[in-house]
């Protein structure tokens, strides 16, 4: 489905990312973890478009296609969702109103009809339940003055009503405590079925008890520097990441 | 009388006058028609409000003749037109065609629509006296449109006057065509306990300025006067507000929001005088700018001219633009840039929209002011 190859970044002139491969296939769930500043949340919102780092080198295809050639909202309408690290507050203009616009976004691109609004109704309320999410905040503003742990949670309800082929969760878990953790979790499990997959960025072990991922990597100084089953986590919580630092070369 | 009248023949203020500063009528009639119209206005077919709602009283005017035809409810009653109250516009208003009315509002008037178009046939000098006295303990819905209209000038004067305890809720809309002009002024009294809450959205015409004296001779009288523009290509809004504080236990909120696109300009002058005698005033002024271009100009002052000792006066001013973050969040979720950039407009524009009570008039207006904001060419 994804399919990294040599990726290069860089913000301003500071290199970021030095030469990630990474590939993903179908249905498969992958944590990216790693220290702070090794580079994880550049990765999450270059998949995603965003147009303040430069990409200096490699490629990404998804699904075939070359993603980096993509504007934020064609990479959106093929199916690609990036879970916020910080949802951005948007006052005025009510949950329901965006998710009507993306939501017809993505039918225009696939050349279907716009959403009836029963139909999207539904679909946002099914999503508003599983996230235990009331009603009254969908009209209100997109994140207006939500707590940490609500904008989460409602992140991942537009991940569910969008429905993405790849959702890139960035640290999706920080912040929130345990019963939230377990709603969000809940969450992203509805969605996993044999043609999503699910790119988890987490600092923390904790995410992975709840969603069970299929490979777990580790990212240090801008490449991955180790790849593993579920069981690297459990290495990771226990010895920490300078047990990595010590088992390979120093980054340049 | 002559038929025609040209630019040229009429003194205009000039920006060495303080209250002109930033729109020197005297250069702008360089940009003016070559002669201004003075014939009676042709009533062809009737000008299309955006408020369309019941109402208990319609009056119509076009080119600021009074147009029983397409009223309804108690015609105004003509009166003397009583001598220009500004100096700086007196020579124009006396060169404009010109009417006065006056209108008494009672509690039976719960909602008066005031409807003021402009020919578009013609480019026509015009100017109306309206003088609006509400009853004591009434309360009334004024929405007031300003709309059609070529590249002529049309001045009003309103003098409204809210009794005790009377309570006006006045919503302007202004969505002229795109050459008009309009030189506003209004001059608002408050008797004890009186509330006034007015919305003033912009988005039409070439030029259009406002001036405002909102005097709070009552004890215990409120004001709230929420203003928003949304400008493009070479649009001009110039609100001057003057809010006098004369009694005590007053309120007054000022929020002022402009949107400001392409070489638009916005000009905002806030100006609270708080006298000796206006103890426990409670009053801010908060003026937000959100500038799309690097060619859009913003100019924001809000000034206190405090000489009570015990009152709470607060003001503050920002100029931003639209926030790349959010822009990059809507777009991350499929919607293009064009709405992306429409919907965080309007997320600026609802603090001001949310006053308009009528949902339907609220949901309208915001469309229309989206719309136009849409035309610009994105920087």
């Amino acid at each position: 489905m994804l399919k990294i190859e040599n990726l290069t970044a860089k913000i301003q002139d500071k290199d970021i990312l030095k030469g990630i491969n990474l590939s993903i296939g179908a249905g498969e769930v992958h944590a990216i973890m790693g220290p702070n500043g090794s580079g994880k949340s550049t990765l999450a919102n270059i998949l995603a478009g965003r147009d303040s780092y430069e990409v200096t080198g490699g490629s990404v295809l998804f699904e075939g296609q070359d993603l980096l050639e993509l504007e934020p909202e064609e990479r959106a309408c093929a199916g690609i969702f990036l879970g916020f690290q910080y949802p951005v507050e948007i006052p005025g203009v009510s949950n329901m109103t965006m998710l009507k616009a993306a939501v017809n976004a993505r039918r225009k691109a696939q050349g279907q009809d716009e959403a009836t609004p029963l139909e999207l109704l539904q679909k946002v309320k099914k999503a508003a339940q599983t996230m235990q999410v009331a009603d009254a905040m969908l009209q209100r503003g997109v994140n207006e003055g939500f707590s940490g742990g609500e904008k989460k949670r409602n992140e991942i309800l537009q991940m569910l009503v969008l429905e993405p082929k790849l959702a890139i969760l960035d640290e999706t878990d920080s912040g929130l405590d345990i019963d939230a953790l377990k709603v969000v979790s809940d969450g992203v499990n509805a969605l996993r079925s044999a043609e999503r997959s699910v790119v988890l960025v987490t600092h923390y072990q904790r995410l992975l008890d709840h969603i069970k991922p299929d490979y777990v990597h580790v990212l240090a100084g801008g490449r991955i520097v180790e790849s593993g089953g579920p069981e690297l986590a459990l290495t990771l919580e226990e010895k920490g990441y300078a047990w990595i630092g010590d088992s390979q070369q120093a980054p340049a | 009388m002559s038929e025609l009248i040209a630019p040229s023949d009429i003194r205009w203020p000039t920006r060495k006058q303080e209250a002109w500063k930033y729109t020197d009528l005297a250069a702008w009639s360089k940009l003016m028609p070559e002669a201004f119209s003075l014939a009676q206005p042709q009533p062809k077919a009737r000008p299309t409000a955006l408020w369309q709602g019941d109402c208990s009283r319609r009056l119509t005017w076009l080119d600021g003749q009074f147009q029983a035809d397409w009223s309804h409810g108690v015609a105004p009653t003509d009166t003397q037109a009583e001598p220009a109250s500004s100096e700086a516009l007196s020579d124009l208003i006396t060169h404009s065609r010109r009417q006065a009315h006056s209108l008494s509002l009672s509690g039976d008037d719960t909602c008066v629509h005031l409807v003021l178009a402009q020919d578009a046939e013609q480019d026509a000098l015009s100017h109306l006296d309206l003088n609006i006295d509400v009853a004591d303990n009434a309360e009334i819905t004024l929405i007031e449109e300003h709309l059609g209209g070529r590249a002529g000038l049309a001045s009003t004067q309103i003098n409204l006057t809210l009794g005790n305890n009377a309570q006006v809720r006045h919503v302007r809309l202004q969505h002229t065509s795109a050459q008009q002009m309009l030189i506003g002024g209004q001059h608002v009294r408050l008797s004890n306990y009186a509330r006034l809450f007015q919305t003033h959205v912009e988005w039409g015409g070439r030029l259009s300025r406002l001036h405002s004296t909102l005097a709070l001779q009552g004890e215990g009288a409120e004001c709230h006067y929420y203003a928003l523009s949304g400008l493009t290509e070479r649009q001009h809004v110039d609100h001057q507000v003057e809010v006098r504080h004369e009694a005590a236990h007053a309120i007054s909120r000022l929020r002022a929001r402009g949107i400001v696109g392409d070489s638009a300009r916005q000009v905002f002058n806030g100006k609270v005088y708080v006298a000796r005698d206006a103890q426990k005033t409670d009053s801010d002024q908060l003026l937000r700018n959100l500038l799309l271009s690097d060619k859009a100009e913003v100019d924001a002052k809000p000034e206190l001219e405090i000489y009570a000792d015990d009152v709470r006066c607060a003001h503050g001013s920002t100029v931003g633009r639209l926030d790349d973050a959010a822009l990059f969040y809507l777009r991350s979720r499929g919607l293009d840039s064009t709405q992306a950039r429409r919907l965080l407009m309007l997320s600026f524009a609802e603090r001001v929209l949310r006053e308009i009570g009528d949902e339907d008039l609220r949901d309208q207006t915001r469309t229309a002011i989206a719309d136009h904001l849409s035309l610009q060419t994105p920087a």
